[in-house]
């Protein structure tokens, strides 16, 4: 009997210990100093050697976080390095986590499970700076970075109010530049169906796609969308963008969706036409790509990125070409949006910030970048990156230089409606079955313009007013950060 | 209470006690638990970072200002109607079928429940595979049989995306109901189909005069379980459509799914949290009204002759 009323609490005290024992953890790629250097060179010898002469780290672990997975085979090299060269002192965890990126960081740190360092950047979604700082999950990174950083990343330059920066603090360092967004085209198509010149406006691209949906026999599409992966922010966000038609009314400090009715318009066109190719109210983007990779789609738009997924991801089967985004009537009006990103932001609960630091400068060295460049992953934000870059090397993504007119805009408030949001309300808009423009785009810019008196008056967030705002010159307005 | 701690010789049931532990710790904190977290958050204007109290701003937005929710609401009845009219007689008519003496008929039983066994999610994306309206099987199909002129969207056209949803949920559901109708029909005693036989009762009559009322207990559980499962569906619709086009397979759970975690197709959207929690708590109120009036008018099916 005595071993009975034993065995029993036991039984249960192993059943709770299976349960809570089994704590989900992410895939990790760490790679500990011990193991063999592969034959190949690693790009960074020469840079860091200095830097760790300077302060002697003791058995420190830098845990870093990334949503990054196209780059994951050279990263997995570069991290192999770091450890191997700061044996003993610091060692950096690597963890890959792609879906629900900004969520599982937030779960991490309200666990206790943050990590020290994690890659962001501006098109990170649900990544809101005002919310991070707001809420102390990451800190400022001016006082931790060396000079020999600051040499080669201007942070004067490279600092974008609302971005990466508030005030004069900065949070990350954008290594990476991704483009403005580009019309991607299929060359054969093009030819197929007599296109001898790039669409320079958003009439030539609906007669264009047009055309080639007719030389296409039912096989072939003029253009595609994704309609449930960022639809509405590839082509017709950066066409609207270069007519001078925002979201945001940055003089006035309130939203204003009015201007769009053009872009919609044109867009509803190509859908009546049957020139969208079938399916783009519930295709992702994936599938999407896989199709233009396929030569199916005439037209889509993307940004730089695009190179590696059509080299590595999805290799093309046909020649395709790169063209700049059309404007509503030819003319360039306003800026077309780049965006800073794969930056290393650094959270308050990072155990040793100094060798969190050392992490970070050394991701964005001249040496990893380089090699990061040359891989074809994307375009620096660092002059002394790309003068260090061999140019025969990036291929197709000479074709994403930054243009005479590209820029970084001001992040205007993000807030949330009661309704849907904006971008959805823009895509919905442009099926030819959604019924009058005018009124979709009344309440829109109501229901925004209700929301943001509510957060501003309830503290949530702040208007922001550019007085002397250019849409030409967005990034060098004077800025006010207003409490009503 | 003291009398339920301990035994009847007095003592404390100590084991009993511990082994009703481990369920009762996984229902605090993965039901308790969370349940009290929602009605908290729905005093607040919550992103994950911060939360600001609004006091009732979010039931104001729901019952006044969201016609969303309510198309949504809509949808799911439509979705459970459509779902439950199209599985249930599926469901019963192949049990009876597969009921009977037939030669492979472990291998069909088998067959028919293994989408069951499978994740909703996955076989979803199969067929959104199959339904893609560009080079997608079932066009292709119904092209080559001349039975259709020019692909079908089957999923982006407003008339008939919820139709699509509902075939899939029917694949994937009738196997499961299958397999408890089953289970009722070899509880039914064979002499009463006997005895049948003896008065000339034909195997229709058989079926509408014995099959059905024996069944009323059985059916009643699997339309409970049915009708709470299928108001309670959104993985599908997830991965089918998004909730699209422009909502028109928007569903209760895939609505609040969204507000607290987000949506693919709007990239710099806060999350919702307290709004979400508070369309989740009327989402779960209406599902409870709505099993609670199934209860009440099926009290007829326990009858059993």
């Amino acid at each position: 009997m005595l071993k009975k009323r034993y065995l029993a609490p036991l039984a249960v005290a192993a059943v709770i210990a299976a349960v809570t024992g089994c704590s989900a953890s992410p895939k990790t790629t760490t790679s500990s100093g011990s193991e063999s250097t592969a034959a190949k060179q690693t790009p960074q010898e020469a840079g860091t050697e200095a830097a760790s002469e300077e302060q002697a780290f003791q058995g420190e672990k830098v845990l870093v976080w990334t949503n990054n997975r196209h780059d994951a085979e050279y990263m997995e090299e570069i991290v192999k390095s770091f450890n191997e060269e700061n044996q003993g002192q610091i060692e950096m965890e690597y963890v890959i986590t792609t879906e629900n990126y900004i969520n599982m960081i937030t779960m991490a740190i309200s666990s206790d499970q943050a990590p020290d360092i994690f890659c962001v950047g501006a098109a990170t979604a649900g990544f809101d700076l005002n919310s991070f700082v707001a809420s102390g999950i990451i800190q400022p990174l001016n006082p931790l970075l060396s000079d020999e950083f600051k040499g080669v990343y201007d942070l004067g330059k490279l600092s974008y109010p609302g971005i990466n920066a508030l005030g004069e603090d900065i949070y990350f360092v954008p290594t990476c530049q991704r483009s403005g967004n580009r019309l991607l085209y299929n060359k054969e198509m093009f030819e197929a169906a007599g296109i001898t010149k790039d669409p320079e406006t958003l009439e030539e691209v609906v007669e264009a796609a047009k055309k080639m949906t007719e030389a296409g026999g039912g096989i072939k599409y003029g253009i595609g969308m994704p309609g449930l992966s960022a639809s509405f922010k590839r082509f017709l966000y950066p066409a609207a963008e270069v007519s001078g038609i925002l979201p945001y009314d940055y003089v006035n400090g309130r939203y204003d969706f009015t201007g769009y009715k053009p872009v919609i318009e044109a867009a509803r066109q190509m859908f009546t036409d049957g020139s969208m190719i079938p399916g783009a109210a519930s295709l992702k983007i994936d599938p999407l790509r896989v199709q233009f990779a396929e030569g199916n789609i005439g037209i889509i738009g993307n940004a730089s990125q695009e190179v590696g997924v059509l080299t590595d991801q999805f290799p093309a089967k046909m020649e395709w070409g790169v063209a700049e985004i059309p404007s509503l009537d030819g003319t360039i009006k306003g800026s077309l949006s780049a965006l800073p990103q794969t930056g290393w932001a650094m959270t308050t609960t990072a155990e040793n910030p100094a060798a969190a630091a050392k992490v970070i400068e050394y991701l964005s060295s001249v040496d990893v970048m380089k090699g990061y460049v040359e891989k074809g992953y994307s375009l620096p934000t660092s002059d002394k990156v790309m003068e260090a870059v061999d140019q025969s090397k990036i291929g197709k993504l000479a074709d994403f230089a930054p243009l005479s007119y590209e820029s970084v805009y001001p992040q205007f408030p993000n807030v949330t409606p009661q309704g849907k949001n904006w971008e959805e309300v823009l895509w919905e808009a442009c099926f030819p079955e959604a019924g009058d423009i005018d009124p979709i785009l009344e309440t829109l810019t109501k229901d925004y313009n209700d929301a943001l008196d509510k957060e501003v008056k309830m503290g949530k967030t702040r208007r922001l007013i550019i007085k002397d705002f250019d849409p030409l010159k967005p990034a060098e307005g004077t800025l006010e950060y207003l409490d009503q | 209470m003291t009398e339920l701690k301990k035994n009847r010789k007095g003592r404390w049931d100590l084991p009993l006690f511990l082994m009703l532990l481990p369920m009762m710790a996984l229902f605090l904190v993965v039901s308790v638990y969370p349940f009290l977290w929602v009605v908290k958050y729905v005093f607040y204007d919550y992103n994950g970072f911060a939360a600001y109290p609004v006091g009732l701003d979010n039931f104001k937005r729901i019952f006044t200002n969201d016609p969303i929710y309510w198309k949504s609401v809509i949808h799911t009845f439509e979705y459970a109607f459509l779902k439950l009219v199209l599985t249930m007689p599926v469901s019963l008519v192949t049990a009876v079928l597969l009921n009977q003496k037939l030669r492979g008929k472990s291998f069909f039983r088998i067959l028919f429940f293994i989408p069951t066994v499978i994740s909703s999610a996955i076989y979803s994306l199969i067929f959104f595979f199959i339904y893609s309206p560009y080079n997608g099987i079932l066009n292709n199909l119904l092209l080559g049989g001349g039975l259709i002129k020019a692909p079908v969207d089957w999923l982006g056209n407003p008339a008939i995306a919820m139709i699509s949803v509902v075939i899939v949920a029917l694949w994937g559901a009738f196997g499961n109901y299958m397999i408890l109708f089953l289970a009722g029909l070899q509880s039914i005693p064979q002499d009463v189909y006997e005895s049948g036989d003896m008065d000339g009762a034909s195997r229709v009559q058989s079926f509408f005069h014995i099959t059905l009322p024996m069944l009323g207990p059985v059916l009643k559980v699997v339309l409970l379980l049915a009708i709470t499962t299928a108001l309670k569906d959104y993985q599908s619709v997830m991965v089918l459509t998004g909730g699209g086009p422009r909502d028109r397979t928007q569903v209760m759970f895939l609505y609040v799914y969204q507000l607290m975690f987000g949506n693919e197709n709007a990239t710099a959207a806060q999350l919702q949290i307290g709004y979400g929690a508070t369309a989740g708590l009327v989402s779960a109120v209406i599902i409870g009204i709505a099993t609670f009036i199934f209860l009440n008018l099926s009290k007829k099916l326990d009858e059993v002759y």
